[in-house]
């Protein structure tokens, strides 16, 4: 037998404002991780072939006749950090399952595609290129 | 009043007094900054052009060679520092608005000190940074160390992020052990 008293009111009042919170909350949270499932949609629809991890993963450890990879700043592994070739300041890990910052603004993304493919490759990566490489570092 | 509660209101305020005194003196003293000022760069600035060295404050070079590093991103001395035209825009319009400017004030004005007409796009060629470290240039004449060593301002002056130069506030060591 409910009777509804004004305590209970608030308490309903509450507990609804709760799970409305948690769920948006819960919204945000998948939705940050799915910023680079997104981008790798994006990229497939303009690629000649279905992107696969292995091509990312020999792209990033492939070096360049000038000795440059992506290995020269972000190291060997990426579940631990690396440090500027140059400069040396550090640099946080790649793996998203290790740093959870990672892959989840589109921005930044895009950012260091833009800088990083063209200090290593001296020129912009491919689409087929950067969907490979994103594929593999989101599984990582 | 009674005697005793003159007593107690006579300690109690002693004590309100001597806690002013000292944490409002020793602020001062400790943070070695004017009333009121924090060094508070842009978020999107330090984001930006902080990812791979240290962030310098807009106002060690002039203007001009802020507009000459911002024109030549994709050979940033060596390396790729390009980024969205927007970001670039705004980025353009802080360092122009807090640029090293003759008559502004600001804690590093000696950095005006014989400013050629053209200045130099790196801040370790500044004539007012090499009077600066004077004794630090000579030092490493003797070790034929590059410019470069000066490049990481906060390995020497720990509290570079906060805007801190003071030389009371230097740490001796370089490179990656003294991290």
């Amino acid at each position: 037998m409910l009777i509804m008293t004004s305590a209970r009111y608030t308490i309903m009042k509450i507990s609804k404002a709760m799970v409305l919170v948690s769920s948006l909350f819960l919204c945000m949270l998948v939705f940050a991780s799915e910023v680079s499932d997104l981008m790798i949609e994006e990229f497939q629809a303009e690629a000649e072939r279905p992107f696969s991890e292995q091509a990312g993963m020999e792209t990033w450890y492939a070096s360049q006749p000038d000795g440059r990879s992506c290995t020269s700043c972000h190291g060997e592994s990426l579940l631990v950090r690396g440090s500027h070739q140059r400069t040396g300041k550090i640099i946080e890990p790649m793996a998203p399952s290790i740093n959870p910052e990672r892959l989840t603004e589109r921005r930044h993304i895009n950012k260091w595609f833009l800088r990083n493919c063209k200090w290593t490759y001296g020129r912009e990566c491919t689409v087929q290129e950067k969907g490979d490489i994103l594929l593999w570092l989101s599984q990582q | 009043m009674s005697e005793q509660a003159g007593k107690i209101q006579t300690s109690l305020g002693s004590t309100i007094l001597a806690a002013i005194l000292f944490f409002g003196v020793g602020g001062v003293v400790i943070y070695g900054l004017e009333e009121g000022e924090v060094y508070q760069p842009d978020e999107l600035y330090v984001d930006e052009c902080g990812a791979c060295h240290y962030a310098y404050p807009p106002g060690f070079l002039p203007a001009s060679s802020w507009q000459g590093i911002m024109l030549g991103l994709e050979d940033h001395f060596d390396e790729n520092a390009e980024t969205d035209e927007e970001t670039a825009s705004y980025i353009s319009e802080y360092l122009q608005a807090n640029a090293l400017t003759a008559g502004g004030s600001s804690p590093w004005s000696m950095l005006l000190r014989n400013l050629p007409d053209n200045p130099p796009l790196r801040i370790t060629e500044l004539p007012g940074f090499r009077q600066a470290h004077e004794s630090e240039l000579e030092l490493l004449d003797g070790l034929d160390m590059g410019m470069e060593f000066f490049s990481p301002c906060e390995d020497c002056h720990r509290q570079a992020d906060q805007g801190l130069f003071d030389k009371g506030l230097l740490r001796a060591g370089y490179g990656p052990a003294a991290r």
